[in-house]
């Protein structure tokens, strides 16, 4: 490999993006070579200049501002916040365990609710087989027995 | 002071911000703005050109997010907007007009104001006289060299990244740092030499 793509590695060591797979192979060129070396020691002092001789700068506060009127300019109902915070809240990602933990009660549950039904719907059709006959009980036989006459004529009423 | 979100974190939020909620879109405001405000500045040179043009980049970021179909590459989408619009900027001053930004024949330095501008009164009373000489050598990289250089240089992101962002091979990123390093060597060689 030439001194010059070494000098690549060199700087991408320097950007915290050499592979791992160079790092050996680089150092080894390092001992070796003194123009690479002089190369290495310029680069890191250039680094350590850039760093302090140009700090970032805060975006100044405003410019949210603006942005935010902006946007209300351009989409003034789409942008309200209609959802309510304790939906913010609620969907944190420390609730998803507790969510997840009641979705699977739930789930497992279902089977002791339907098999509750199927008993009660049981013990219910027992208990009309023993307790009620259908002759006492019209409304439980399929024909209704005819009456004879005018049931109302003791009453005074209809002829 | 935004705390670094997680990238689960910030794929959740980007969703919500997807969906409307302008308060998750705060949140990217806030985690962003000041490294997007930078990327800019360090590529435009002036703080007042840097505050309208990241503006316009939230702005355009708010309107297409709901069209960005992987949230996780929000972060890559975010700095090619901004590069985006530095990049239009430059063409719509100067003599720019006929010039492709992907085109390596172009002399791109042609795209830039002059690389000793008499520098604003905000960045002298921030910067002093090393910080002026930092922003000249910047001025004086293209912009081929200088997005890579900047993007690697001062918002420390990893080669890898920076493909995602510039579009352009890693062999051939790896290669524009290494000679941008090299010219800004020399405009700071007064410097290093004092250091000695």
């Amino acid at each position: 490999m030439s001194c010059q793509q070494r000098r690549i590695q060199i700087v991408a060591r320097l950007d915290n993006s050499l592979e791992a797979a160079e790092e050996l192979g680089l150092d080894r060129h390092l001992d070796a070579c003194d123009s690479c070396s002089r190369f290495h020691a310029e680069q890191s002092a250039l680094q350590s200049l850039l760093v302090e001789g140009a700090p970032e700068l805060e975006p100044p506060a405003r410019l949210w501002i603006r942005i935010q009127n902006q946007i209300d300019l351009v989409h003034p109902a789409v942008e309200a916040e209609t959802r309510p915070a304790w939906l913010d809240w609620l969907a944190l990602p420390a609730w998803k365990p507790a969510w997840a933990a009641l979705g699977l009660m739930l789930v497992l549950s279902l089977p002791l609710f339907t098999l509750q039904e199927s008993v009660d719907s049981a013990a219910l059709a027992e208990l009309n087989a023993f307790h009620i006959d259908a002759k006492e009980n019209p409304f439980l036989s399929e024909v209704i027995a005819p009456v004879d006459g005018n049931p109302f004529e003791n009453l005074g009423g209809l002829k | 002071m935004p705390q670094h979100l997680s990238p689960t974190q910030l794929k959740e939020i980007v969703e919500r911000a997807q969906g409307g909620s302008l308060a998750d879109f705060q949140r990217l405001y806030d985690e962003f703005s000041k490294p997007i405000y930078n990327f800019i500045w360090r590529l435009i040179g002036t703080a007042e050109d840097a505050e309208d043009l990241a503006q316009d980049t939230f702005l355009k970021v708010h309107k297409e997010l709901p069209r960005l179909r992987d949230p996780s590459q929000f972060k890559f989408w975010l700095y090619r907007i901004a590069r985006n619009e530095v990049y239009q900027k430059l063409r719509r001053g100067q003599k720019a007009s006929m010039v492709s930004m992907d085109d390596d024949e172009v002399n791109y330095y042609d795209l830039f104001e002059d690389p000793s501008p008499t520098l604003d009164p905000e960045r002298q009373v921030l910067s002093g006289e090393l910080r002026a000489v930092v922003q000249k050598a910047l001025d004086s990289l293209s912009p081929k060299y200088r997005d890579v250089f900047v993007l690697a240089v001062f918002q420390k992101l990893s080669y890898q990244e920076i493909t995602e962002i510039v579009g352009r091979s890693l062999l051939s990123v790896k290669t524009d740092i290494y000679r941008a390093r090299l010219v800004v060597k020399d405009y700071l060689n007064a410097y290093l030499k004092a250091r000695k």
